[in-house]
C-alpha cells in the first residue's frame, strides 16, 4: 500500500485519502453507508453480490465500492439515481428466487437481506415463474441449512478457507444451480465453524439448537465474557425471561475480533442441564435434606470453626470462578486459618512453586501474537485448549511467521509448520532443554554454572532443536506452553527452561491456562503458598497433596472430579473426608452420595463478576444484569459466610482498580525467572487429561449440542 | 479477387502443413532464430513490440484490443512472468482456432515464443478447451514435442541466453474459461470464475505474476509479421482494421468454412466466397462475430464491410469473426431462446445479476415459445437485459444481454406475434 | 488413505504436476480428473476424487468444486461411451434438433440419460463445440464427427455396439 494521498469527492464533499484503499473501507469510516452482502472486513474481497454498486462520474458503468481502489479525481455519488438503479437491480435479482420465508425464518428481524430489501426492493415482484430450490446438507448439530435462501455471497466458504484454514464447505456446480455444500455427507467440525452463522447475511445458515425458539426482537442483550478458556472472548448473551437463548460474539479487535469458538457459542446450554442444584442441601440421617440458605451456611461455618487442627481442612476452588468469588473464598479461608487452599487441579508437579510468577500470563496481548515472526508452542493441543489463541497463531503463520511445536500428539494445523518435534510426554522437558542448550550455543549467553551443569547432562541438541533455537533468536518470537505442559510431571522444569530460553532469545513468553480465570486465582490467593496480591502466608498443601490428606473437612468450590487431572484421587478424597462441603451449580453421583453440605451457586453467565484473561486484562461480565435485577450473585453467599464466621470485612470497593494497578505493576516489574526447580523425585506421570474441546468444564460437559458433535463422539469412543 | 489464406493458412494446401518440416520449409522459425541470436536483448524486445504495434494487429479473441499496446503494459519485474494463449475457442459460431491447432500449430508455438521473449515471460501456457482432447490437442502436443526436439524451446535456445518453456493445458468444458481471468483461475486448478478487475493480469495474473493472455489467432499471426514485416501486414485490411482475419462462416450457407481474408472485405463478397445462401434463399439476419455480438438484419449488414469500424457503426461488432447466416424462414424467437439458454447454462454463477438474470431471461423466452407469453414480457426481457448489462464482474453479463436487446430491437414483431398467437411462429 | 490409483494414472499426474512451478501443483487437478475419469469408463466416484486430492496433496473440497463446475466431468454413473450432439446456433440452423430426436428414439432414452445396458451416455451439450463449419456435428468419446446425416449417426451407433 502506497503512502500517496489522493483527493476524491464523495456525495459532494472532498476527502483526502490513501491511494489504493477500497472505496467501501473509506465510506465505512466516514459513516456513509453503502449497502453490501458479500463484503466483510475480515474476509477477502469477492465483489460478487453487486449490491455495493455506486456511480462514479468518469466511469460508464456503476463501480463496486468493495473492489474499487480509490484514485485521484474520483467523483462518487452513493445516492444518485444511477447508484440507486444499480442497487435496486441487484436487489430485484436477489429476490426472484429467494423464498418468501420470513415468517418461518429465524433470521427475520436480524436479516441483512430483509433490511436492504426494505430500502431497495420493489413492493411488487415481476417474477411469476417457479422459484428455484436447493437441497440442504446436514452440517452437524450446530449449524442448520436452508440453502434455498442462500444468495451465494460465499462469506461462509471464504471463512473456511481463510480464517479456519480448512475448506469444509465449497461452491459446487455452476450458474444458477451452484450451491454451497460439503458435496459428500460430512459435518462441519472446525472449532470456529459456527461463526458462519453470524456471517451468513440471510437465513441459509442458522443456529440449529436455537431454531424456532425465539424472535430476535424479544431478546435482551447482556455484555459478557466466555468462561471456558483464558482468552477472555467477549460475547453477548441474548436473554429472554431470565433464560439465555443464545450467545453471539462481541467485537473486540484485541482479543477475539468478530469471532468466538463453537465452545463459547454453545457451552451455555449446559446451564439448563437436568442435574442443576437449586436448593441448599444438608445431609441429615444420611439423606440430603433441603434447608434454607441461612441454615446451610451456619452449618458450614460452625463445622468449619469447630475443627481445631486447621491442617485437616482443605479447600479447592475452580479457576473458572469469577475473581470476586475467588477473593472472597480465599479471604474466608484465610480468616479461618485454613492454609490448604488451591485451584491447580490440573497440575501434579509443584516443585516450582517458589519460582511462580505473581500470576501466569502472556507477555503480550492476544492481537500482538499476529505480529510475531517465530512462535514455539510447547506441550499444548492449543486448538482445543484455546481456539481463539490458536486462531491468532494461524494469523501469524499466514504472515509467514515460523511455527514450531513440541507435543506428545501430532496435531493438525491448517497452516505451514516449520518444525514439529513429536515427543513422548516424559521427554517434553528434555526437548525444551535441548532447544535451550542449542540457543546457548548459538548466543554465547552466560548462565549460572549449576544450570549449565544440569543442561550438560542432556544429550546433544539435534538439527531440529538447533533450527527452532535459531528461529527464536533471529526473529521476533514468542514461546508459549499449554495444558499438556501443565499436566506434565516435569511441569516446573519445562516452565523454568522456557523462562531461561525466552530471556536468552529475547522472546515474549506465556502460559495458556485452563478456564477463564487462572490469573485471578493466583492474584486472589487461591494458592497454598501465597496470599492475595502476592503477600506471604503460612504455606499449606497443594491440590495433589490435598487429595492425599486426611481431611476432616474438604471444601470444593465449583469443582467436580471430571475437572481434575487426578480425578480418581479427588474422588477418593471426597469419599474419605469426614465432611464434604460443595458449592456447585450441578449435582453428580459422588456429591449425591458423599457431600454433606451442598450450596447451590450460579454459573458465571447467571451471575456477574470479573475474569482476568491470559494477558492480564481484567474484564467485567454481566454487569448489565446487575442493573436490571435484584440479582443474587454468588458473592452474596460468600459475604453471608464471612458474616457468619465473624470474619474481618474484605474491603471490596475499589477492588477492581486496585487489582488492575497490581497487574500493571507486576507486568512492568516482571523479572523473568532464571532458576531451575528443585527436582521432585517421585511423581507418577498422569496420562494427560483428554483435551477434548467439549470436556473442559462442567458447563460445556453438559451442553447437549456440543456433546452431539463429531469431536465429542470421537472423544467418547476413545475412553 | 481478394487475397485468401495468406497468413496463418498460407500452407493449408499442404497435407503435411502441421509438421515442423513443412513449417520450416516455408520460412517458419526463421524469425525466432533471428531473435534468439540477438546480442541486444532489451533493444530487440522493444523492436518486436514496436513492430507489432506498427502492424496494427488487434486481438482476435473478440475484444479487438491492439496487441502491441497490450504487450507494452507488461512490467519487467525480474521475477517470473507468463504468456498465456487462450485456445479455449467456445464462442458460438467460431471454429477457426481449431483449424490453426490442427493445421498450423507451429505458427502458434513460434508466436508464443516471440511474444514470451518480448514481454519477459520465460514460461508460456497454451490453454486448450477440454473438448479438443482427442481432436486437435494431440496435434498441438506433437508439434510442441517437435519444437523441443529441434531445439527451438527450452533452456538456452540454440546456444543463446534465451530460455522459453511452453506447456499445453487442457480445460474441461466451461465457456467462461474463455474470459481471460476465468482462464487464469482454471489454469491454477480452480473453478473458472473470472476475477474482478483491477488488478489486471499484467499486474496480477497467473499465480499472481504479471501475465499477458492472447488469443490463438493473434499469436499465430506474429511469426509472419516478424518475417514479412509490419508494413506487409498492414498493407492488407483497412486503416483502423489492418491485416487479415479468419472468418468462420456457418449457418444457412452453401460452403461453410474458415476463410482467412483481409479485413474490410464487404459482407456480400464474403457471402460469395462462402458459396451463397443455401437454396439461394434471401438472408434474413446475420450474427457477425459470434453469439455475443448483436444480430443485424439483412438490410443493415448487406451495407457493411467486415471490419471493426463498419460493424460498430452498424450497431454490432466484429467479435471473433464468426459469421452465422440465417436465411428467410428462420424463427428469430427460437434462435434467441437457444442463445439465451446457452448463457444461462454457461454462467459461472458468481455474481447476482448474471446468475439470476440469465435464468429469468431464458424462462420467459421458453414460455413465450410454449404459448404462455404475456404482453408485458417484451418490456420485461429488455429491462432484465438492461439491468444485467454493466453490473457484472465480467463481460459475460453484457454478452448475455446484447442478444436479447438486439433481437428485440430488430425483430420485435416476431416476438409480439408469437405472444399474441400463443406460440405460433411468424417466420414459419 | 491407501492410494489405489493405478501406476499409469499416477505417472500421468506426475507428468502434469511437473509442468507447474513448485507449490502450484493444484493446477494438475483438471488433467488428473480427466485421466481418472477415462480410466473409470466415463465418470468420477467420490473415492477416486479423494484419491486424487490425496495424491496431489490438496484439500478434497478443491477437487469436488472442480469436478462439479466443469461439464466434461460426470460425478454420477453414466454410460461408457459419450455421445454429445452440438445443438448451438450454427448446428441448430443445420438440423441438430432432428439428430437429437433420432438418437433419443433409437436409444430409447431422453437427452442427458444413459442406456440401460450402460453402453451409451447421451450427454446434454450446451456449448458450441467449435466445429460450426461442419454442422451438424457430434462428439463420440470426444472424437469429432462432422457433417452428420442420419446414416452417419446410425453407422456410429452400430460401431459402438461392439
Amino acid at each position: 500500500m502506497t503512502e500517496k494521498k489522493v483527493k476524491i469527492n464523495i456525495n459532494g464533499e472532498d476527502h483526502t485519502v490513501q491511494q489504493g484503499r477500497m472505496l467501501i473501507e473509506i465510506t465505512d469510516e466516514l459513516d456513509i453507508y453503502i449497502p453490501r452482502f458479500c463484503y466483510h472486513k475480515k474476509l477477502s474481497i469477492a465483489a460478487n453480490c453487486r449490491m455495493c454498486l455506486v456511480e462514479e462520474k468518469n466511469t460508464k458503468n456503476a463501480i463496486p465500492a468493495c473492489a474499487t481502489p480509490v484514485n485521484d479525481g474520483m467523483i462518487i455519488n452513493t445516492k444518485s439515481n444511477n447508484s440507486k438503479t444499480a442497487q435496486q437491480a441487484t436487489m430485484e435479482f436477489l429476490l426472484i428466487n429467494h423464498p418468501l420465508d420470513c415468517p418461518i425464518c429465524d433470521q427475520g428481524g436480524e436479516c441483512e437481506l430483509q433490511d436492504l430489501a426494505y430500502l431497495y426492493g420493489k413492493n411488487k415482484s415481476r417474477f411469476d415463474i417457479q422459484k428455484q430450490t436447493k437441497p440442504n446438507d446436514n452440517l452437524g448439530p450446530l449449524i442448520s441449512t436452508d440453502m434455498s435462501r442462500c444468495i451465494m455471497c460465499t462469506r461462509c466458504v471464504r471463512f473456511g478457507t481463510e480464517v479456519a484454514g480448512l475448506p469444509e464447505i465449497g461452491t459446487m456446480g455452476r450458474g444458477e444451480s451452484s450451491t454451497i455444500s460439503t458435496f459428500v455427507e460430512a459435518s462441519i467440525d472446525h472449532e470456529l465453524s459456527a461463526n458462519i452463522i453470524d456471517l451468513c447475511p440471510v437465513g441459509a445458515l442458522n443456529n440449529k439448537p436455537y431454531r424456532y425458539t425465539d424472535r430476535t426482537w424479544e431478546l435482551d442483550q447482556i455484555e459478557s465474557i466466555s468462561p471456558h478458556d483464558c482468552a477472555g472472548s467477549n460475547v453477548y448473551l441474548h436473554v429472554k425471561d431470565n433464560l439465555i437463548k443464545r450467545v453471539v460474539p462481541k467485537l473486540n479487535e484485541n482479543i477475539n475480533e468478530s469471532w468466538i469458538s463453537d465452545r463459547d457459542r454453545f457451552g451455555f446450554a449446559g446451564i439448563y442441564s437436568d442435574d442443576r442444584v437449586n436448593n441448599f442441601l444438608v445431609r441429615k440421617d444420611n439423606a440430603l435434606t433441603s434447608v434454607n440458605q441461612q441454615e446451610a451456611i451456619k452449618c458450614f461455618v460452625d463445622k468449619l470453626q469447630s475443627i481445631k487442627n486447621k491442617n485437616t481442612i482443605s479447600a479447592l476452588i475452580s479457576p473458572a470462578s469469577s475473581f470476586e468469588e475467588q477473593l472472597l473464598f480465599s479471604h474466608l479461608m484465610q480468616e479461618n486459618k485454613v492454609n490448604n487452599i488451591d485451584h491447580r487441579i490440573n497440575q501434579i508437579d509443584f516443585s516450582g512453586d517458589t519460582l511462580d510468577p505473581l500470576f501466569p500470563s502472556l507477555d503480550i496481548s492476544l492481537n500482538e501474537i499476529e505480529t510475531m515472526e517465530s512462535i514455539l508452542v510447547i506441550g499444548s493441543t492449543i486448538r482445543k485448549e484455546a481456539p481463539i489463541i490458536a486462531h491468532w497463531i494461524k494469523k501469524a503463520a499466514d504472515r509467514k511467521c515460523e511455527t514450531h511445536f513440541i507435543n506428545h500428539s501430532l496435531d493438525e494445523y491448517h497452516f505451514p509448520i516449520e518444525n514439529y518435534i513429536l515427543s513422548e510426554n516424559s521427554q517434553i522437558a528434555e526437548n525444551t532443554g535441548l532447544i535451550l542448550k542449542a540457543a546457548l550455543n548459538l548466543t554465547n549467553h552466560q548462565i549460572p554454572d549449576h544450570i549449565l551443569n544440569e543442561l550438560n547432562k542432556l544429550n546433544k541438541p539435534s538439527p531440529a532443536h538447533i533450527k527452532t533455537a535459531k528461529s527464536l533468536i533471529e526473529r521476533t518470537s514468542l514461546v508459549i506452553s499449554g495444558l499438556v505442559s501443565k499436566n506434565n510431571n516435569h511441569y516446573s522444569l519445562i516452565r523454568s527452561y522456557i523462562d531461561i530460553l525466552s530471556s536468552i532469545t529475547d522472546s515474549s513468553n506465556g502460559e495458556v491456562t485452563v478456564c477463564a480465570n487462572t490469573p485471578g486465582a493466583y492474584i486472589s490467593g487461591c494458592i497454598p503458598h501465597r496470599s492475595s496480591f502476592g503477600r506471604t502466608k503460612d504455606i499449606g498443601l497443594n491440590a495433589l497433596q490435598i487429595t492425599n490428606n486426611n481431611n476432616k473437612m474438604l471444601i470444593l468450590y465449583n469443582i467436580e472430579p471430571a475437572d481434575c487431572l487426578f480425578g480418581s484421587e479427588l474422588s477418593n478424597a471426597i469419599e474419605s473426608a469426614e465432611t464434604v462441603v460443595v458449592f456447585t451449580p450441578f449435582m453428580n453421583d459422588i456429591f449425591k452420595q458423599h457431600a454433606d453440605i451442598i450450596i447451590p451457586i450460579k454459573t458465571p453467565y447467571e451471575s456477574c463478576g470479573s475474569f482476568i484473561n491470559i494477558s492480564g486484562l481484567l474484564q467485567n461480565f454481566n454487569h448489565g444484569l446487575n442493573e436490571t435485577d435484584t440479582l443474587q450473585t454468588n458473592q452474596d453467599i460468600l459475604f453471608d459466610a464471612l458474616d457468619e464466621a465473624n470474619a474481618k470485612a474484605l474491603p471490596f470497593e475499589n477492588i477492581i482498580s486496585k487489582t488492575q494497578l497490581f497487574i500493571a505493576e507486576s507486568k512492568s516489574n516482571k523479572n523473568k525467572n532464571t532458576e531451575l526447580p528443585t527436582i521432585n523425585p517421585i511423581l507418577d506421570p498422569k496420562s494427560t487429561r483428554n483435551y477434548s474441546l467439549y470436556n473442559v468444564d462442567s458447563m460445556v460437559r453438559r451442553s447437549k449440542p456440543l456433546q452431539l458433535t463429531r469431536e465429542s463422539k470421537i472423544q467418547s469412543e476413545k475412553k | 479477387m481478394t487475397e485468401i489464406n495468406k497468413v496463418i493458412f498460407a500452407n493449408h494446401d499442404d497435407v503435411d502443413s502441421a509438421s515442423i518440416e513443412c513449417y520450416i520449409k516455408n520460412g517458419g522459425y526463421s524469425a525466432w532464430k533471428k531473435i534468439v541470436a540477438t546480442a541486444e536483448l532489451a533493444k530487440t524486445r522493444e523492436s518486436i513490440i514496436n513492430q507489432v504495434k506498427a502492424s496494427g494487429l488487434r486481438g482476435r479473441g473478440g475484444a479487438g484490443f491492439p496487441t502491441g499496446l497490450k504487450w507494452s503494459f507488461m512490467p519487467n519485474t525480474g521475477n517470473q512472468q507468463y504468456i498465456v494463449c487462450n485456445s479455449d475457442e467456445s464462442e458460438p459460431g467460431t471454429c477457426h482456432d481449431r483449424e490453426i491447432l490442427q493445421r498450423n500449430p507451429h505458427a502458434l508455438i513460434e508466436g508464443m515464443a516471440i511474444a514470451g521473449f518480448a514481454i519477459n515471460a520465460t514460461v508460456g501456457y497454451n490453454y486448450v478447451r477440454g473438448e479438443f482432447i482427442e481432436d486437435c490437442y494431440p496435434q498441438i502436443e506433437k508439434a510442441l514435442k517437435e519444437a523441443y526436439e529441434y531445439g527451438f524451446l527450452g533452456k538456452n535456445i540454440l546456444d543463446s541466453v534465451i530460455s522459453f518453456d511452453l506447456y499445453n493445458y487442457l480445460g474441461a468444458g466451461a465457456y467462461i474459461c474463455g474470459e481471460e481471468t476465468g482462464l487464469l483461475e482454471s489454469l491454477e486448478g480452480k473453478q473458472g470464475k473470472p476475477r474482478f478487475k483491477p488488478p489486471f493480469p499484467a499486474n496480477y495474473g497467473l499465480y499472481g505474476a504479471p501475465t499477458t493472455v492472447n488469443n490463438t489467432q493473434t499469436l499465430a499471426t506474429i511469426p509472419k509479421i516478424m518475417t514479412n514485416g509490419p508494413e506487409w501486414y498492414s498493407s492488407m485490411g483497412t486503416k483502423q482494421s489492418p491485416g487479415t482475419i479468419i472468418f468462420s462462416v456457418s449457418g444457412h450457407i452453401k460452403k461453410p468454412g474458415n476463410y482467412e481474408l483481409p479485413l474490410g472485405i464487404s459482407f456480400s463478397d464474403l457471402i460469395k466466397i462462402s458459396g451463397g445462401v443455401i437454396d439461394d434463399k434471401n438472408i434474413k439476419a446475420v450474427i457477425p462475430g459470434g453469439s455475443s455480438t448483436k444480430v443485424l438484419p439483412a438490410d443493415v449488414i448487406l451495407k457493411c464491410n467486415m471490419d471493426y469500424e463498419s460493424l460498430e457503426q452498424a450497431g454490432s461488432s466484429l467479435g471473433t469473426g464468426a459469421v452465422v447466416v440465417m436465411a428467410e424462414g428462420t424463427c428469430m424467437v427460437e434462435i434467441l431462446k437457444r442463445i439465451s439458454r446457452f448463457y444461462y447454462a454457461e454462467s459461472c454463477g458468481q455474481c447476482t445479476p448474471c446468475r439470476e438474470g440469465t435464468g429469468w431471461l431464458y424462462r420467459i423466452l421458453d414460455r413465450i415459445t410454449n404459448g404462455q407469453g404475456n404482453e408485458t414480457d417484451i418490456n420485461l426481457l429488455l429491462d432484465i437485459a438492461n439491468r444485467i448489462e454493466g453490473n457484472t464482474i465480467c463481460a459475460f453479463g453484457d454478452a448475455s444481454a446484447w442478444p436479447v436487446q438486439s433481437f428485440l430491437h430488430h425483430f420485435f414483431d416476431e416476438f409480439e406475434y408469437m405472444i399474441k398467437n400463443k406460440g405460433k411462429s411468424k417466420a414459419a | 488413505m491407501e492410494n489405489t490409483l493405478p501406476k499409469n494414472i499416477t505417472e500421468t499426474i506426475d507428468q502434469w504436476m511437473s509442468k507447474f512451478p513448485q507449490g502450484k501443483q493444484r493446477s494438475a487437478i483438471i488433467a488428473a480428473l480427466h485421466a481418472v475419469q477415462k480410466h473409470n469408463d466415463g465418470f468420477l466416484t467420490n473415492n477416486l476424487m479423494d484419491q486424487v486430492a490425496e495424491y496431489i496433496n490438496v484439500p478434497k473440497m478443491n477437487i469436488y468444486e472442480v469436478a462439479t463446475f466443469y461439464s466434461m466431468f460426470q460425478t454420477q454413473p453414466v454410460g461408457r461411451h459419450e455421445i454429445a450432439v452440438c445443438n448451438n446456433i450454427s448446428c441448430m440452423l443445420r438440423g441438430s434438433n432432428e439428430i437429437i430426436d433420432h438418437l433419443e428414439k433409437k436409444l430409447n432414452i431422453r437427452i442427458g440419460q444413459s442406456t440401460s445396458d450402460g453402453n451409451i451416455f447421451l450427454k446434454k451439450e450446451e456449448e458450441c463445440l467449435a466445429a460450426c463449419t461442419g454442422a451438424p456435428m457430434m462428439m463420440v468419446d470426444h472424437v469429432y464427427i462432422e457433417n452428420l446425416t442420419i446414416e452417419k449417426v446410425d453407422q456410429t451407433l452400430e460401431r459402438l455396439k461392439k
